[in-house]
């Protein structure tokens, strides 16, 4: 529905006889400055009105001459005005052409090539799905086999580019890439393709294809039909595609879940998915179909990001004012990424607002942020700067005296950036960065920190329409420091580093319509500081220690092909091989294969059975033997004595999408066994230890599990529920006697919940106004606790059971937002939106873990931590500009 | 702007409150399904060695049971060179000769081995015979431990509190652990000058005012496990280190205090050990603290290897110390205002108008109190003066009326 504003402004001047009337039209449609033209008696005049047309035009000019001026400022936004027989035409692309060419009649032959004057109307941007657009040189067209289609899509009221948007043509699908490029072969003559994406009007457009050719086409954010039903192609794409266990998150999705404090969170939204769990609120990293924290790959514009949250785990390091996409990748991971065993969380930033300078505010309780965008000189340049910092320092001053955080200070920032700039259609480059640090203190006495720094420089260049490179290089780093200074005599700063620093070159071809090929290598270099000390102060007794640096190089090579034998069937299959060497007196090498497998079957168009295998080295190991990963911890490369982990899964499913698409079904279940994963000896010492392999045990792990899905998309409400059983175990590889964990027999792992229920559902009563409610339950993790006492040195001490024998109790959450959107009155500077909700609804008191204390070898007693305990209202307040 | 800044404090502070995470008292049904022996202990070169032995109990046993389960056993000490040290033989109350005499309270046995004579050199072992299994536990061969001297106690403090300070060093040990005794000498709040007789249901009039019960002496052990590594120092060396605090309003701060130091140097291992034992006993289950679990000790059962025995035996030098504050820590005493509960009987009686009853002391007695002096209570009137028995009974507070061992006024 199309919200027309016009203004007529007259202005009559003070003596008649001396100034002509000057009349004004301010940003009206193109439909609404005809009809007034109409009025002018200048002759009929023809337009032909377009639904999709959001043209607004904006003419000042003497009565006498406003037409002249309305007509100039027509074509001046892409139309053509022609004028036959004294009436006047006012059409898109080409105008009318009312008269053959000069020598059309005559026998000589002429240089000029008048043809295409008169008859290239092709258009290589398409706006309007109510006409038809030719691919290819129609001079040159082909009789039979097919063409590529390539281009870009970008968003129409910014200008940026889109990524996964699925572009669906038949049995043919593609998906545009992060810079929005798609190629899709398509068979010569005419075609249609449908397009859609997550919060984009659908598109559909006709194409006549005479050989391969360029269509960049400009979509638009929805308004949601509230009435009838709509069809996501995207979701089609789910039959389509053979991949198995991969989400994408948009940022506009990530700002409809409630978070604590209302901070919409990226790390939430992935939590809301199936197979996602965490030990704990609050706690660092996730856990993905039973693999540990450290093995889940997070990549933001290509760096790795080691930590990835601020405020112990309350919120994310990633601003979503800055995201685009989210990908999270559970079971079919891209042939170009890997590294680590159990998913890959590919994050990418937007490139900025292409048509003009704008940017948005946002208050909260916790913390404010501040974002910037627009182009540079040109719509081929564009910036976006982001940042956000916390106020918590200032609040936890006004705690009262007797609260466990009176006198602590915590804190938090972190600013992303990013250029790109289009060279030509061809080549386009893009350099980003992120840096956040986090501080915080207790006791008084000692003081964490840590940051994340990273910063990517990637150039795309297109060969051919078949042919892409994506050359890309990275550093990143992350850091963390504790001070000590309780005592000054052993004050202390302990400090830890991982740096990386990868070049990448990763290839697309599309051979033709059943091959499309990706190959490419890349090199990383490892630099890791695992643990320095030094002494701080005059008075410090402690001794500078260094831990020995560990670096090591990995290169890897891949290979994949997306094989479409038939309509039906489809193969994705590749092979990645790693390596990886540490550079040390004694180095050790490793080098291992990696099988990537994904088929998928459709007997009809709504209905998908898929399956795949595929196997994964990791040759980093995170050191944490708390519960939940702590910024204090520091990472392991591979050596001699530290293998490499090793993962191999198996998953199937079943897909099938009813009710007119708005809701998909789905059963998915997998299988995994892991090698030399890193557990800890009892007592383990793991900071500053010289001798860490000595606390070190490997374990082999398994894991299975089911998930179902439900997901409703479109219309008034749009959702999913989930229902996952999984398991997680592991177990000692060695024996070591009576020292070996739980006497060398299967165990829970940390992250073992059988039982995981998830619901969230968004409900839009109106086009501004909706409300979303987020549901988790899940089995209480698994603890080890006391089972006896005994009096020792003085008091009683715990004896402790079987490692992970026991469980903290279920967890259940409940969240509630409602969300106002900004009013949709385009001629306002800015747009005013807000959040309000609860976190924890019910205030459910949520085992964190449960713990003993002798309180000094005196009565024993029995605890429950709880990190949110009750009820937590918030409110958020956002500004675009 | 006043108004919104005070609205903006209000919702912080809702937000920062709300997430303070919460400690909740909590209880877990964790049956123990093996028993294990615990044997605790040092083998102490130069001193008497004293072995604990006992058994693992499950968490919920009330203390009335604790000392129902003693192990009883012998116990010796081997040197590699086959020397054996024979625990002491005591008699008990039949006049036989046993091995171990008992504590009650812990449901302990202790056996004393004799090693004074034991030379500083060579590897011990522990070796525990339990009498009721007829299992025979030795723990690993250990090297002597290098000696530890204490050099100073030394005291912090600020408002609220005092914070002792060991200073000791060795010149090969960098692992040390120790424990305390601390003996206090306190006094009631006054002595008194009456008695009350039950029977009589009247209070009796001193001829002088009695003291002899308002001194006491109160003796405490470490419960805590205290131990420092130096393996990051540039010598082995503990300077100042805090490792008791307590209130200014303590007690012990009243009239004198002494503390007895303990001090062994140990092995890695064995800090392992007892650190562990130290975090997995206080463990806080916070979001960062390593994970529990039990460390095995180096005791083993000869007839069953595979057999968890709980307790590491290590050979330690022993150095003691005795340290007295200095009459600065006395002036740092801040007892606090304590309510005023003193009363008159008759009028306590007629409180609250006229009792119909007549005045029975003996309400007041069964209440904890006792006459004092005759004086004014805090209304100004005149009479025996009545208060908690403890204001007059230090034996009430804890203490007793024997002076420690050693002890100097």
């Amino acid at each position: 529905m199309k919200k027309l504003i016009a203004f007529i402004l007259v202005l009559l001047p003070l003596s008649l006889s001396a100034q002509e009337a000057v009349v004004e039209m301010k940003m009206v449609s193109t439909d609404s400055l005809v009809n007034y033209l109409r009025t002018l008696d200048k002759g009929k005049l023809y337009f032909r009105k377009d639904a999709d047309d959001k043209t607004l035009l904006t003419v000042k000019s003497p009565a006498s001459r406003f037409f002249e001026a309305a007509m100039n400022e027509i074509r001046s936004k892409g139309y053509s005005v022609s004028v036959y027989d004294g009436a006047w035409f006012v059409l898109r692309g080409s105008g009318l052409v009312c008269d053959l060419p000069e020598g059309y009649f005559s026998n000589e032959a002429t240089d000029q090539d008048v043809i295409p004057e008169y008859t290239d109307d092709r258009e290589l941007i398409a706006r309007f799905q109510n006409k038809v657009y030719e691919i290819g040189d129609k001079m040159k067209q082909r009789t039979k086999g097919s063409g590529f289609v390539k281009g870009y899509i970008r968003n129409i009221s910014n200008g940026e580019a889109i990524p996964g948007v699925a572009v669906i043509s038949g049995n043919s699908y593609v998906l545009t890439d992060n810079y929005g490029y798609y190629c899709l072969s398509l068979p010569v003559g005419e075609n249609s393709i449908s397009l859609s994406g997550y919060s984009l009007d659908p598109m559909e457009l006709k194409l006549l294809v005479y050989g391969d050719g360029e269509l960049d086409v400009m979509m638009k954010e929805t308004v949601l039909s509230l009435q009838g039903a709509s069809v996501q192609a995207d979701r089609q794409s789910l039959h389509i595609s053979s991949s198995m266990g991969v989400e994408r998150i948009n940022a506009s999705f990530m700002k409809t879940i409630p978070a604590a404090f209302g901070e919409s969170d990226v790390i939430r939204a992935v939590m809301t998915l199936p197979g996602v769990k965490t030990v704990g609120e609050a706690a660092t990293g996730f856990n993905v179909r039973g693999g540990s924290v450290d093995q889940n790959l997070i990549l933001l514009n290509e760096a790795t990001i080691y930590n990835p949250s601020h405020m112990f785990g309350i919120m994310s390091a990633f601003d979503t004012d800055v995201v685009s996409t989210a990908d999270l990748y559970k079971s079919s991971i891209p042939i170009e990424l890997g590294g680590r065993l159990s998913s890959v969380l590919d994050i990418h930033g937007r490139s900025g607002n292409s048509k003009k300078f704008s940017g948005s505010v946002g208050i909260g309780l916790l913390t404010s942020r501040l974002s910037l965008e627009g182009p540079l000189g040109s719509e081929n340049t564009t910036f976006i700067l982001g940042g956000r910092t916390t106020y918590s320092n200032w609040m936890m001053k006004l705690l009262p005296e007797n609260s466990a955080y009176s006198g602590g200070k915590a804190s938090f920032s972190d600013v992303s950036a990013g250029i790109s700039h289009k060279f030509s259609e061809r080549n386009s480059i893009q350099a980003t960065g992120y840096w956040s640090r986090d501080s915080y203190s207790f006791k008084g006495d000692t003081t964490f920190r840590y940051s994340n720094a990273s910063a990517t420089l990637a150039w795309r260049h297109n060969f051919s329409e078949q042919s892409s490179l994506d050359l890309t290089g990275v550093y990143d780093r992350y850091q963390n420091i504790m001070d000590e200074f309780g005592n000054e005599y052993r004050a202390s700063r302990f400090s830890s580093m991982i740096q990386e620093g990868r070049l990448k070159a990763s290839f697309k071809t599309v051979v033709n319509e059943k091959h499309s090929l990706c190959y490419g290598a890349d090199m990383l270099y490892y630099n890791l500081n695992p643990g320095c000390m030094i002494p701080v102060g005059d008075e410090s007794l402690i001794v500078p220690a260094q831990l020995k640096i560990q670096q090591g190089i990995q290169p890897t090579v891949w290979f994949a092909d997306q094989w479409k034998p038939t309509d039906k069937f489809s193969l994705d299959y590749g092979i990645r091989a790693s390596a990886f060497a540490s550079i040390e007196e004694s180095a050790k090498f490793y080098c291992y294969p990696e099988f990537r497998l994904s088929a998928k079957y459709s007997p009809a168009n709504n209905f998908s059975i898929k399956a795949g295998a595929n196997t994964m080295t990791q040759y980093i190991h995170l050191i944490s033997n708390s519960t939940s990963m702590s910024p204090m911890d520091s990472w392991q490369l591979c050596n001699a004595g530290v293998k490499p982990q090793l993962g191999y899964q198996g998953a199937g499913g079943i897909y099938w999408t009813i009710w007119n698409g708005m809701l998909d079904l789905s059963a998915e279940g997998y299988i995994k066994r892991f090698y030399n994963c890193l557990d800890y000896k009892s007592g383990a010492v793991l900071s500053m230890n010289s001798n860490l392999e000595d606390e070190l045990v490997r374990t082999i792990g398994k894991a299975w599990g089911v998930e179902f899905m439900a997901r409703k998309s479109g219309g008034k409400f749009s959702g999913w529920l989930s229902y996952t059983y999984s398991r997680s175990l592991l177990k000692e590889a060695q024996d070591r006697g009576l020292a070996t964990i739980n006497g060398g027999d299967w165990y829970n792992a940390p992250h073992d919940k059988p039982h995981d229920l998830k619901f969230f559902g968004n409900f839009k009563f109106t086009h501004r106004f909706s409300i979303s409610c987020n549901v988790d339950y899940s089995t209480g993790r698994p603890v080890t606790i006391p089972v006896g006492k005994y009096y020792y040195d003085g008091g009683y001490r715990l004896a402790y059971s079987e490692r992970n024998a026991y469980r903290i109790p279920d967890y259940f959450r409940m969240d509630l937002a409602v969300i106002i959107e900004p009013s949709h009155n385009l001629k306002r500077l800015a747009h005013f939106s807000m959040t309000f909700g609860c976190y924890n609804v019910t205030g459910r008191k949520n085992a964190y873990s449960i713990y003993y204390t002798t309180d000094g070898g005196g009565d024993i007693k029995a605890y429950k931590l709880s990190v949110f305990a009750c009820q937590i209202p918030y409110i958020n307040f956002n500004l675009k500009f | 702007m006043m108004g919104t800044n005070k609205y903006l404090k209000i919702l912080a502070l809702t937000a920062l409150c709300c997430a303070s995470s919460c400690i909740y008292p909590f209880e877990v049904d964790a049956p123990l399904t093996q028993k294990r022996l615990v044997i605790e202990g040092n083998i102490l070169i130069g001193a008497l060695t004293e072995v604990n032995l006992s058994y693992m109990m499950e968490l919920n046993t009330p203390d009335s049971e604790i000392k129902n389960e003693k192990p009883i056993g012998k116990a010796w000490v081997e040197a590699e060179d086959g020397t054996h040290y024979e625990a002491i033989r005591i008699e008990d109350s039949d006049g036989g000769l046993i091995f171990s005499s008992t504590k009650a309270d812990n449901g302990s046995s202790t056996i004393v081995i004799d090693t004074r004579t034991a030379p500083a050199k060579g590897r011990y072992r522990l070796c525990v015979e339990d009498l009721g299994t007829s299992r025979k536990y030795v723990s690993s061969w250990q090297e002597v431990n290098p000696p530890a001297e204490i050099d100073d106690l030394t005291y912090i403090w600020d408002e609220n509190t005092m914070t002792l300070c060991l200073s000791a060093h060795s010149i090969e040990g960098c692992y040390f652990r120790w424990a305390y005794v601390e003996d206090y000498k306190f006094h009631a709040d006054r002595p008194r000058d009456y008695i009350f007789n039950y029977d009589q249901n009247k209070e009796i009039e001193l001829p002088e005012t009695d003291y002899s019960t308002y001194w006491c002496w109160s003796t405490n052990s470490s419960r805590e496990v205290d131990l420092v590594a130096t393996t990051d120092l540039e010598d082995n060396r503990l300077v100042a280190h805090k490792f008791l605090t307590f209130s200014r309003s303590s007690i012990r701060l009243q009239t004198r205090y002494r503390m007895t130091i303990y001090l062994s140097c140990i092995s890695a291992d064995a800090y392992r050990y007892l650190d562990n034992l130290k975090i997995t006993s206080d463990f806080t289950g916070d979001l960062f603290t390593p994970l529990p679990s039990d460390v095995n000790g180096n005791i083993t059962c000869v007839e069953d290897p595979k057999e968890k025995v709980i307790g590491y035996v290590d050979v330690c030098q022993i150095s003691t110390k005795e340290f007295y504050l200095d009459e600065k820590a006395y002036q740092l005493y801040a007892p606090g205002r304590r309510q005023p509960t003193s009363f008159i009987p008759i009028n306590e009686w007629n409180k609250n108008g006229t009792n119909p009853y007549p005045l029975d002391l003996r309400y007041f007695w069964d209440k904890g109190f006792a006459p004092v002096y005759e004086g004014a209570d805090g209304e100004g009137n005149s009479g025996i003066v009545w208060d908690y028995k403890r204001c007059t009974d230090c034996r009430m507070s804890g203490g007793v009326l024997e002076k420690p061992e050693g002890w100097r006024d």
